[in-house]
């Protein structure tokens, strides 16, 4: 089984659209970083994170986002899809709220999505786990919270929910004004209109999809 | 002896897996012991010329061990050793 890169990468770039010299990054076995002068200075956000492959789980730096992201119309409201759960920060990245619910498969994955406007409202594709980087049970869903992770719909109308084996890449969901899109590694490609809650097949033979934008 | 803790993977396969003190004055010998007291254990920490799996690691207190290939990194008495799954792709 393929366990992806074995670098660490700057894989966000997360830009306040109040203020451009405002941004934030984030990097693969390191975290998230802010700076506020255009990038001659920057500082570390990751207080309330925690993960579960090092010795001290609230380390300041040493944790995995695989995908941060801010609300555009709310930009305070971030949204983390991270190696070790799911985190939502309503507080520009002071701190962080693990807000994922392993125990019902919103957990792990590589993608997030925010809302144009509502920065409680996110969408992410899970995935079975680390050593298991597939749908779960061999069925693809969409889960959308509209209450900042307190609570997660799970959607399934319209995906695969048979012999699945699609993992979504980092890059490959994105939402524009409630309609949805996300491709897969194994070439499928779908796009919901009604903000994740049922979805059409675009496509089955494309080659692995890295990237998903509205333009 | 030092302190060991353990990744929940391992307790999937030895459910009577608990962290607590275990001999050793290396790595190496620690790993032996636990093989010893849990049979197969030691198969998931190394491979069959007893280098470190990939996907392991294996902390000497916040420090990942420096040899990964014979585990010859020495522990003290008070040493905590944690035996975790490594961060792996992504």
């Amino acid at each position: 089984m393929a366990y992806g890169e074995f670098v660490a990468g700057i894989h966000s770039v997360v830009i306040d659209p109040r203020d451009s010299n405002h941004m934030y990054v984030a990097v693969s076995c390191a975290g998230v970083a802010e700076t506020r002068d255009g990038g001659r200075t920057w500082a570390s956000c990751n207080k309330g994170m925690t993960n579960d492959y090092l010795p001290n789980a609230e380390v300041e730096w040493g944790h995995d986002p695989h995908f941060v992201t801010l609300c555009p119309g709310a930009p305070d409201h971030l949204w983390q899809q991270n190696h070790s759960g799911i985190f939502y920060s309503d507080n520009g990245a002071k701190t962080w709220r693990k807000v994922s619910r392993d125990d019902v498969g919103v957990h792990f994955g590589f993608p997030i999505a925010t809302d144009d406007s509502d920065g409680r409202t996110a969408w992410v594709v899970p995935a079975g786990g680390d050593s298991a980087r597939m749908s779960i049970g061999g069925g693809m869903f969409v889960a959308r919270t509209r209450d900042g992770g307190e609570t997660w719909q799970a959607f399934r109308k319209g995906l695969p929910q048979e012999h699945s084996y699609d993992i979504v890449y980092r890059h490959a969901l994105d939402q524009r004004g409630g309609r949805l899109c996300l491709g897969t590694t194994t070439g499928n490609v779908y796009v919901s209109e009604d903000a994740g809650e049922s979805w059409q097949c675009v496509g089955n033979n494309f080659p692995p999809v890295h990237s998903v934008r509205f333009s | 002896m030092a302190h060991v803790s353990f990744t929940r993977h391992l307790v999937q396969f030895f459910p009577k897996l608990v962290e607590g003190e275990v001999p050793g004055a290396t790595v190496r010998e620690l790993v032996s012991e636990l093989n010893r007291r849990h049979p197969g254990l030691g198969g998931y920490i190394t491979d069959e010329t007893g280098r470190l799996r990939r996907h392991v690691n294996i902390f000497v207190g916040e420090e990942p061990v420096g040899d990964r290939v014979t585990l010859s990194d020495a522990l003290a008495p008070e040493s905590r050793v944690f035996i975790l799954q490594a961060l792996s792709g992504g």
